[in-house]
């Protein structure tokens, strides 16, 4: 059964939130280790009197989902499915400090209540009134491609007609200072970490969709360079395709001099393909390859990689096969392909 | 009835439960704090509880007792400076 993307909406650091064409002027390149999302105006996807008991990982999500689906034309979908790697973090940090402080007692309900990862799932679902399948995957940066890898499996096993899916994560103060004493975030490189949601609307139903999501797939490690290569031909041959075929690369490659090997790799084995890299732009997080699809699926519509995201330009001009590939420290890896239609 | 403690109220009313857009002074004292009047819901009712113990040392064990008290502002005020120790 086919699968088409019929919207897609994203909230990151950069001006990409409601927008039709990404990157048309040149984007400021963030300073500092860690950068915060853009803030859209709530008020208009989220009601007042829900809005206020929000956290920021929650506005985020129920807008980008809300502002996802209204593209679509669609005013409920039958599932929604989300991936997030630390969840309502804001929420959960208020929680303990609270536990912490006041012993165990007398302990706020809201920030208990909203500080469980499936919060966002849930609260899209009450807003829109989805009383459907809803799930919410967290298995670090895995989250967003084992979400979307069910919501494949849901569609063609016919459960549902369309779902909404998305990925979303949230910086914290304390987490960055965490990173940065057990000497995750290394000062020579340039990535820097980043918060944002990325939501699709995917349907079984083509109606005006540009793209098409042919696979997924995902591995938590490879032994050496030549299994990784092993990995993506049986990856390709499984969906017909050689390693010509594909158009376009989206790299999730974020500047790091440890773990950037297998993304070099790749460039070298698609060596007729353009490439596209995005986490210089909007950051890694642990639902960051959301934003990689959601470039992806935007370069497809468009028919256009700007040069702010271009790092090579390939063979074929046509943007019809993409492959989005992602990984983190040389773990959890993750193939998604997409298709023109 | 203490002003003083009204006022006090509904600051601590506004930074407890978020609420946006919202100064002391759009707050009537009389006015319903539940349904038509603030539109607090469940868990609201829950923060304040949590509000009364921890600012006025003052716990809630008869459920009629606390609806009664959190009708509005002044039979908030009223209900703490009845109870308070």
């Amino acid at each position: 059964m086919d699968i088409y993307i019929l919207s897609s909406e994203a909230i990151s650091c950069q001006d990409t939130f409601d927008k039709n064409e990404l990157f048309v002027s040149e984007p400021e390149l963030p300073s500092g280790r860690f950068q915060k999302s853009l803030s859209p105006d709530f008020k208009q996807y989220i009601d007042a009197r829900l809005i206020r008991r929000m956290s920021g990982v929650l506005r985020m999500g129920v807008a980008a989902a809300a502002s996802c689906l209204r593209r679509a034309g669609l005013e409920k979908p039958d599932s929604i499915i989300v991936g997030t790697g630390l969840g309502c973090m804001d929420d959960t940090v208020k929680f303990l400090n609270l536990m912490y402080e006041n012993k165990e007692q007398m302990l706020n309900p809201t920030p208990f209540i909203q500080s469980t990862h499936n919060t966002i799932a849930g609260q899209i679902a009450l807003m829109m009134g989805c009383k459907g399948h809803n799930l919410s995957y967290s298995q670090k940066s895995l989250s967003f491609a084992a979400g979307l890898l069910d919501a494949m499996m849901v569609l063609r096993d016919g459960e549902a007609q369309n779902i909404l899916v998305g990925g979303i994560d949230e910086l914290h103060d304390a987490v960055n200072e965490l990173m940065e004493l057990s000497g995750c975030v290394n000062p020579k490189d340039t990535t820097f970490y980043s918060e944002g949601a990325a939501f699709f609307l995917l349907s079984t139903e083509r109606g005006a969709s540009s793209s098409r999501l042919l696979d997924i797939k995902i591995f938590h490690k490879v032994s050496d360079e030549a299994a990784l290569k092993n990995e993506l031909s049986s990856f390709l041959k499984g969906n017909n395709l050689s390693l010509e075929d594909i158009d376009l690369l989206v790299s999730g490659e974020n500047g790091s001099s440890a773990y950037d090997g297998y993304y070099d790799l790749l460039k070298d084995e698609l060596r007729e393909s353009s490439v596209v890299r995005y986490k210089h732009l909007t950051g890694e997080h642990q639902s960051a390859t959301a934003f990689g699809l959601f470039l992806a699926a935007r370069m497809i519509e468009s028919q256009r990689a700007d040069t702010f995201t271009l790092l090579r330009l390939g063979r074929n001009k046509d943007i019809g096969k993409v492959l989005i590939f992602n990984y983190s420290k040389n773990a959890d890896f993750s193939f998604i392909l997409l298709q023109k239609v | 009835m203490s002003i003083d403690l009204r006022e006090k109220l509904k600051g601590e009313l506004i930074e407890q439960l978020n609420l946006e857009d919202i100064s002391p002074a759009d707050i009537d004292s009389s006015a319903a704090l539940f349904g038509d009047g603030l539109g607090l819901d469940s868990i609201d009712a829950l923060e304040i509880i949590v509000l009364l113990e921890k600012e006025y040392g003052i716990k809630i064990s008869d459920p009629s007792a606390g609806k009664e008290a959190m009708a509005s502002i002044d039979s908030l005020a009223a209900f703490i400076e009845k109870n308070r120790k």
